[in-house]
């Protein structure tokens, strides 16, 4: 069933030139055929009334999102992969279209017609968000087979996917499925780049161990490294690393021009506080490393005398410091060495 | 050194009798201050069983002291969990009723006092962090000498890492758990050192009574092996490590099976495998260690390779097969959130629901230990430069718990007494180089010997040395100062009353809780069964002594997950299972007058979350909000959140304190307008207390006539009104009957 | 709280029988002057024969609609234990307040019975028709009229066959009269209602008009009904016919409480091992338990033993949790006396033996007996399961299965220190000869 390359070309003009009635099933297969290896269409304020104004013959799924950092929607980046994963298995199983004779098959309670998905990317379409008034993203439409004519009659045809809980394939397939019948499978495709990179590492990693095995061996044992890998492991975790992992707090906050570093609350914290905290605790604990080793090494009284000024004036500074952070984070905390914010 | 000399003697007396002397005074006085900074609570409130948990524990422990033993272990608890009932003599740790039992039975039987129970139940947690500044003195002496001991017993005694679970009243496992962790520990470094079967058998023991007491024991179970291995892994196996180990082993994981809460998963549970594999593996090295010393090394090395590679095999192979066979249990889901920070989200509500699972924040930790964090890398560095078996021990808990307690606020307990010893080191460490004038004098005298002209005071070393010892005396009392403020300001509430200011700054006691309590314990029959959230089902057990459908014991989900669909469905659905739990009165706790952001609205999706878990099909999470995803109160409340039981019995009749004007929430600071005020149709109001933070509902029977609530209740409200209007008659829309 | 429910059920229907048993219950008949000449001695009126008849065994009232001074509550207490509603001529009575539908409810609620008798040319009233809607009895209004072309008496009213009269009610077996003139009634899907007697298939109910519509028709075919009885679940009974003509000593009976009024005398389980302790409060999983009752039926002014007739009106226990994990009928034992002493025989003894399930948590035994014309027998105990305490499984040693384990738990211990003995005394010899 293979269209001949003019009338697909011809298709895509159509595209360009017919401003009134829909695109027919044809056209719009040809379209998925030539979008590339993603298999969700775009959708812009150019082509939508095209696509959805009209007559339709095909079961229509458009995805309203956007990936622009400035709107910065977690769900939308969630989402979209699943979505550009149902649709590309949808195609893999049906590259061309339904066959003739699923098209033609009688027993179905709803018609079988084509599914063709569409993505819409917010700066891109908005004009068509805007026909729906939306204040929130990401959501999907599903739009009927339809022979209401005029621009904007899809509007009204419209149903809409309700974000529950849950693994959102398969919730997108039973939705999916209550409207147009069909079977959906999933495939995930293989990432043979990861696959390929990580066998070359691995390969590269006993090689080398092979070869410099005298030296891998020392360097495990390095007391040095060890030290090293616990006490910035230990600072890391003791400010609040995990809590960002975990709740994937922002690096810092700005607001009306003003940067927010530290968030005013004792649950709560940016990812730069982990820096800072981690950076003053290592600096105290460094100072008091200095302080009872190092120091006691200068055999010269004077020059002695003068290290631990520094070094006590140090770790006076350096604790305010701290105690002043930990009073922005406002519990009424009512201790400061000396005022520095 | 010293026994060479003659003993040296102050005002005539030996310097070592000083120094026990001192020492005794010390540990008194540290002992002294760890109870009183934990008695706030009991000064500002009264003497009163905190929170939730321990409210179970209190009850249990009336359960032993009024019954036998006996009894107690076999105990089927059918006042909660209705109608399933709960096997509480089997599914809870009983070391802390035990202690109590067995503190209250000395005290009455062999000292004549008779103490009331509770007083002992309020007061175990304070008297125990005496102990554990003990038993962490002699942790920490193991690792440096008996003046970094005095400094961690000091830390650990007012650390509020610790306190925040121990104050007077908090009669939870943590209380004796703590004590319990630190004396296994110092049994184990000393098992170790001397490689004494004694101390290995006492740790066991010691192992075992903490088994008794927290499910928290299992990091004990993995932490020594782990220890273990390392030192393996270190080449550091020697027999005194073997002895120690088996003994510990043997003894400790037969004593813990003994504990019917425990059973057979010292054998069958992943979370255990860690400690046997590694029985396995020092019963293999200490074969390897006797076969090398008697054949030649390239034979042995080939050995080496062969039986690694078999062991490594088989040991994994052994345990995925067996796993997948189910014949040792995967690992626990507490367990298993600890490592994947995101399974607990996405498959067990009820884990993530509880505010003691979230992650820590950079805050709690500093706030909780003060200067002690900075010392903290401090000491693990120190730790490093020594490396002997115990400070390696120090340095892999140090790193592990640091990651546990950033992963789950609750585990910043079983971190802190870590960063006490380290800290201690540290600073002990500090106090050693800058403390010694002696080292100056003598210095000098050895000088003099070499006849160098230097006669003038060592005035620079003496002031470098005050500048550090004056600014670190000055950190310490500020640590003082810190501690006191947290446990007086955050820790010392009983949350079941709560404290505020009235306008004028006088303190304002807001005691609805109890108040509720008692209303249900006073006026409701002995056998009515309750229905609340989870949260309150302890208290409710406790306070009011009135069966409950579920409780702060989670055991099964699908039971609270009932609960929750009662609490978020519609009228109808929520009276069929009502009726089929036999509930007499719901409960729930509402925070809108005073604006107590605790309560069950706040606490209402995931009432919502854990129900759509059972029932994906009946409740959606994302009907409760509104069109644009808020989660909403006011006139824009969806329609399935005005119609569930639980906005319902929030704010029924809520503006008719308003005077028919609209209402404000105060915590979620919405409108409730007048006009949408709900209508109840299967339960009436029974108890509101006095700041309506706890509505009672009592549950309404069938209609005597077989009419729907619905009618019945329409009925009433019409034949009050006294003006009635005529009516035509009509021929009535029926359905067909049946 | 459905033990609560039952105990005040069984608290009210002791109250009454005890009143029955004591002293002739009373009755209070309530009637409009202008339709029935009642208070005069002469009358010849049906319903002053029926009233007669009604003060053969009952204490009777009778009182005007228009009478103000009508109490049927003395506070929460009947003033009457049974009331009869005869037509009226207006729907606006003198006593709307004391016989009010709000009143009429909380008269059944407290256990009042009450008979309705309607008429095809004069109204109920409003009060009461209210307060039939609301139990799902919707009688045809006035002027409206029960008409069957195809069954017609020789006098032109509607001749009623035994077909009419809905099978299996236990309340009419059969109609003394043959012919039927009033009205019917269309009745709600109220679980608690009777129905007695049913419209034929071609028997419809319609006004005086020419012609039949919507307005004009209140019931056609078999959704009419002539007489409906209706029992609360507290026992008290509510009849309304459609004529006089259907008073039948039979329904009369059956209202006042005469009739198929069934009693619980005990309710009892017990272990079977040990049934001289009743309803012990705690059982252990696969005991074997025995459930006791006594049931008790009022024939001729007595309690006499309760027999069950019928496989399906079988008495039955559920053991539940949620669900019944046991559902059995009880079967008869014999007749008994109801109370220790007595000497007369006036209950029937039914019991079940059956193994507890191997699950714990807290049981019912629910008893809950529903038969269309007999009281209500409502009975829940709430019992606790156990599970086998530490010391109650079966023994190592028990167990064929095990002596494999023990024996060989035993071996290891007698090898190991058979080893220990050779270790240190026979190895020693050699350690001294290497030490040399």
């Amino acid at each position: 069933m293979r269209l001949p390359l003019v009338p697909s070309c011809l298709a895509l003009l159509s595209l360009v030139t017919s401003a009134v009635a829909g695109l027919s099933s044809q056209e719009l297969q040809a379209l998925v055929r030539n979008g590339g290896k993603n298999k969700a269409i775009k959708l812009n304020d150019d082509n939508f009334q095209d696509i959805l104004s009209g007559p339709r013959e095909d079961h229509i799924v458009v995805l309203l999102t956007s990936d622009s950092p400035k709107i910065n929607c977690v769900l939308c980046k969630e989402f979209a992969p699943e979505f550009e994963l149902v649709a590309n298995s949808w195609y893999e199983d049906h590259p061309h279209g339904l066959t003739q004779k699923e098209l033609e098959d009688t027993d179905r309670d709803i018609p079988a017609r084509n599914v063709v998905f569409f993505k819409s990317e917010f700066s891109e379409s908005r004009n068509f968000f805007q026909i729906f008034q939306l204040n929130q993203i990401p959501k999907v439409f599903y739009f009927p087979p339809s022979n209401a004519t005029g621009p904007n009659s899809f509007v009204n045809e419209v149903s809409e996917y309700q974000f529950y809980q849950g693994d959102h394939k398969h919730l997108v397939i039973d939705w999916l499925k209550s409207f147009t019948g069909h079977d959906y499978q999933i495939h995930i495709p293989p990432d043979y780049t990861k696959i390929a990179t990580f066998a070359f590492f691995t390969f590269t990693f006993v090689l080398l161990i092979r070869k410099y095995y005298k030296q891998v061996g020392q360097v495990f044992a390095s007391r040095l490294l060890w030290s090293g890998l616990t006490i910035i492991a230990v600072l890391l975790l003791t400010s609040g690393y995990m809590f960002n992992q975990i709740r994937g707090t922002p690096y810092l906050r700005e607001q009306g021009g003003k940067v927010e570093y530290f968030a005013t609350s004792q649950q709560s914290q940016y990812g730069v506080e982990t820096q800072i905290l981690s950076f003053v605790y290592g600096l105290l604990s460094l100072l008091v490393v200095i302080l009872l080793k190092t120091l006691p090494t200068i055999k010269s009284d004077s020059i002695n005398f003068v290290a631990v000024v520094v070094i006590s004036a140090g770790i006076f500074v350096t604790y305010s410091a701290l105690l002043s952070i930990f009073g922005l984070k406002g519990s009424g905390y009512p201790y400061r060495f000396i005022n520095i914010f | 050194m010293s026994s060479q000399h003659a003993p040296i003697r102050v005002l005539g007396v030996n310097v070592e009798t000083i120094r026990l002397l001192l020492r005794a005074i010390i540990f008194i006085s540290i002992a002294g201050a760890a109870i009183l900074s934990r008695l706030f609570s009991v000064i500002r409130f009264e003497s009163i069983i905190h929170e939730f948990d321990p409210w179970f524990n209190f009850r249990a422990t009336k359960y032993l002291v009024s019954h036998s033993f006996y009894e107690f272990l076999n105990w089927f608890d059918d006042r909660t969990w209705y109608p399933l009932g709960r096997v509480t003599g089997g599914t809870l740790y009983p070391g802390l009723m035990v202690t109590s039992g067995a503190i209250w039975h000395i005290l009455r039987d062999w000292l004549a006092l008779p103490v009331d129970i509770r007083n002992i139940c309020v007061l175990l947690a304070p008297a125990f962090s005496g102990l554990t500044a003990i038993c962490t003195y002699l942790l920490t002496k193991e690792m440096k000498d008996s003046n970094a001991g005095l400094l961690a017993a000091i830390f650990m005694g007012i650390a509020p890492g610790y306190i925040s679970r121990s104050v007077a009243g908090s009669y939870d496992n943590e209380a004796i758990a703590i004590t319990l962790l630190m004396a296994t520990f110092y049994f184990w470094i000393k098992a170790m050192k001397l490689g004494s079967v004694f101390y290995g058998t006492l740790t066991a023991l010691f192992y075992f009574y903490m088994v008794s007491a927290w499910g928290g024991y299992v990091f004990i179970t993995n932490l020594i092996p782990l220890h273990v291995f390392v030192l393996i892994l270190m080449g550091r196996y020697n027999h005194r490590l073997y002895t120690a180990y088996t003994t510990w082993y043997a003894l400790g994981t037969l004593a813990s099976m003994q504990i019917p809460f425990v059973g057979f998963l010292p054998i069958r549970s992943n979370d255990h495998m860690a400690a046997l594999g590694v029985f396995g593996l020092i019963q293999l090295v200490s074969f390897g260690d006797y076969v090398k010393s008697k054949v030649p090394h390239k034979q042995f090395n080939t050995f080496l390779v062969v039986s690694l590679f078999l062991v490594t095999v088989l040991g994994i192979s052994g345990l995925f097969g067996l796993t997948a066979l189910g014949w040792i249990a995967p690992w626990t889901g507490r367990f298993y959130s600890l490592w994947d920070t995101n399974y607990a989200k996405i498959h067990i509500p009820i884990i993530a629901s509880v505010s003691e699972h979230q992650p820590t924040a950079w805050p709690a930790f500093f706030f909780d230990t003060n200067m002690l964090i900075w010392l903290f890398p401090a000491g693990l560095y120190l730790c490093f430069q020594e490396l002997k078996d115990e400070h390696v021990f120090v340095i892999i808990y140090g790193v592990l718990c640091a990651y546990f307690a950033g992963v789950m606020v609750r585990l910043m307990l079983t971190l802190t007494p870590i960063i006490c010893v380290s800290a201690a080191i540290a600073l002990s460490k500090l106090l050693d180089v800058y403390l010694n004038i002696v080292d100056i004098f003598k210095q000098e005298v050895s000088d003099k010997s070499k006849k160098i002209k230097s006669q003038t005071l060592p005035i620079f070393q003496l002031l470098s040395k005050l500048i550090v010892l004056l600014s670190f005396a000055f950190y310490l009392f500020y640590f003082v100062l810190h501690c006191t403020w947290v446990t007086s300001n955050a820790y010392s509430s009983p949350s079941v009353v709560l404290a505020s200011t009235n306008p004028d700054g006088s303190q304002l006691i807001i005691d609805d809780y109890r108040e509720a309590y008692y209303w249900l314990r006073m006026n409701t029959p002995e056998d009515a069964k309750v229905m609340a959230w989870w949260d309150y089902g302890y208290q409710i057990g406790g306070m009011a002594d009135r069966t409950t459908l579920v409780d702060n014991n989670t055991w099964n989900n699908t039971h609270i997950a009932t609960v929750g669909k009662a609490m978020c469905s519609n009228e109808d659905v929520a009276y069929k299972i009502l009726r089929q739990h036999d509930v007499d009165y719901v409960l729930v706790v509402f925070g809108g007058l005073l604006g107590y952001s605790g309560d069950d609205i706040n606490k209402f999706l995931w009432m919502v979350r854990i129900s759509e878990g059972i029932w994906p099909d009946e409740v959606h999470e994302r009907d409760y909000f509104t069109e644009r995803g808020e989660y909403k109160m006011d006139h824009e409340a969806s329609k399935t959140m005005q119609d569930s039981l639980m906005y319902k019995m929030s704010y029924y009749r809520f503006t008719d304190l308003f005077n028919g004007r609209d209402g404000i929430d105060r915590v979620r600071g919405q409108t409730i307008p007048a006009a949408q005020s709900p209508e109840l149709n299967v339960l009436e109001e029974a108890f509101t207390s006095q700041n309506w933070m706890i509505r009672v509902y009592k549950v309404k029977d069938l209609d005597n006539v077989g009419r729907d609530l619905k009618q019945a209740t329409a009925f009433d409200k019409d034949t009050q009104k006294t003006t009635k209007r005529k009516r035509s008659v009509k021929k009535p829309i029926l359905d067909l009957r049946e | 709280m459905i033990r609560l429910t039952w105990l005040f059920a069984v608290v009210c229907f002791a109250a009454s029988v005890l009143a029955a048993a004591a002293a002739t219950p009373d009755a209070l008949v309530l009637f409009d002057p202008q339709l029935h000449d009642l208070l005069s001695q002469n009358s010849t009126s049906s319903l002053s024969k029926f009233i007669s008849n009604l003060e053969l065994q009952y204490k009777v009232t009778v009182k005007s609609y228009d009478d103000e001074d009508i109490k049927l509550l003395l506070e929460d207490d009947l003033a009457y234990d049974n009331l009869v509603l005869l037509p009226s001529s207006k729907k606006a009575i003198a006593a709307k307040q004391a016989v009010s539908q709000g009143q009429l409810l909380k008269y059944i609620n407290a256990h009042g019975n009450v008979l309705v008798v309607g008429d095809a040319t004069s109204v109920l009233p409003e009060s009461t028709r209210v307060f039939l809607n609301e139990l799902g009895i919707y009688p045809s209004p006035k002027n409206f009229r029960y008409q069957d072309h195809f069954h017609t008496s020789d006098s032109g009213k509607v001749a009623l066959a035994p077909a009419n009269v809905v099978a299996g009610n236990n309340v009419i077996s059969q109609l003394s009269t043959s012919e039927y003139d009033g009205g019917a009634a269309l009745i709600s899907n109220n679980e608690l209602i009777i129905p007695l007697v049913q419209s034929s298939k071609t028997g419809f109910t319609a006004g005086n008009k020419e012609y039949l519509d919507e307005d004009t028709t209140w019931t056609f075919g078999e959704q009419g009904f002539l007489a409906v009885g209706l029992q609360a679940l507290n026992n008290a009974r509510v009849a309304w016919v459609g004529s006089e003509s259907l008073l039948e000593n039979e329904l009369v009976q059956w209202v006042f409480q005469q009739k198929g009024v069934l009693k619980l005398q005990f309710v009892h389980h017990s272990r079977e091992e040990n049934p001289a302790v009743p309803d012990p409060s705690i059982y252990r999983v696969k005991e074997q338990a025995l459930y006791t009752i006594g049931v008790s039926e009022w024939v001729d002014g007595k309690w006499a033993p309760y027999t069950v007739s019928n496989p399906e009106n079988n008495l039955q226990v559920e053991f539940k949790m949620l669900d019944p994990y046991q559902r059995l009928d009880l079967k008869p034992l014999g007749p008994a006396a109801s109370v220790d002493g007595l000497d007369v025989l006036d209950t029937q003894v039914y019991s079940v033996q059956f193994t507890v399930p191997d699950q714990h948590g807290m049981f019912t035994f629910g008893l809950d007996y529903k038969r269309s014309g007999l009281s209500y027998l409502e009975d829940s105990k709430v019992v606790t399961v156990r599970h086998l305490a530490n010391d109650e499984y079966k023994r190592s040693w028990d167990i064929t299965n095990s002596w494999l384990y023990v024996a060989s738990a035993g071996l290891v211990v007698v090898a190991w220190f058979a080893f220990v003995v050779n270790y240190i005394y026979v190895g020693k010899t050699n350690a001294a000869k290497k030490n040399i």
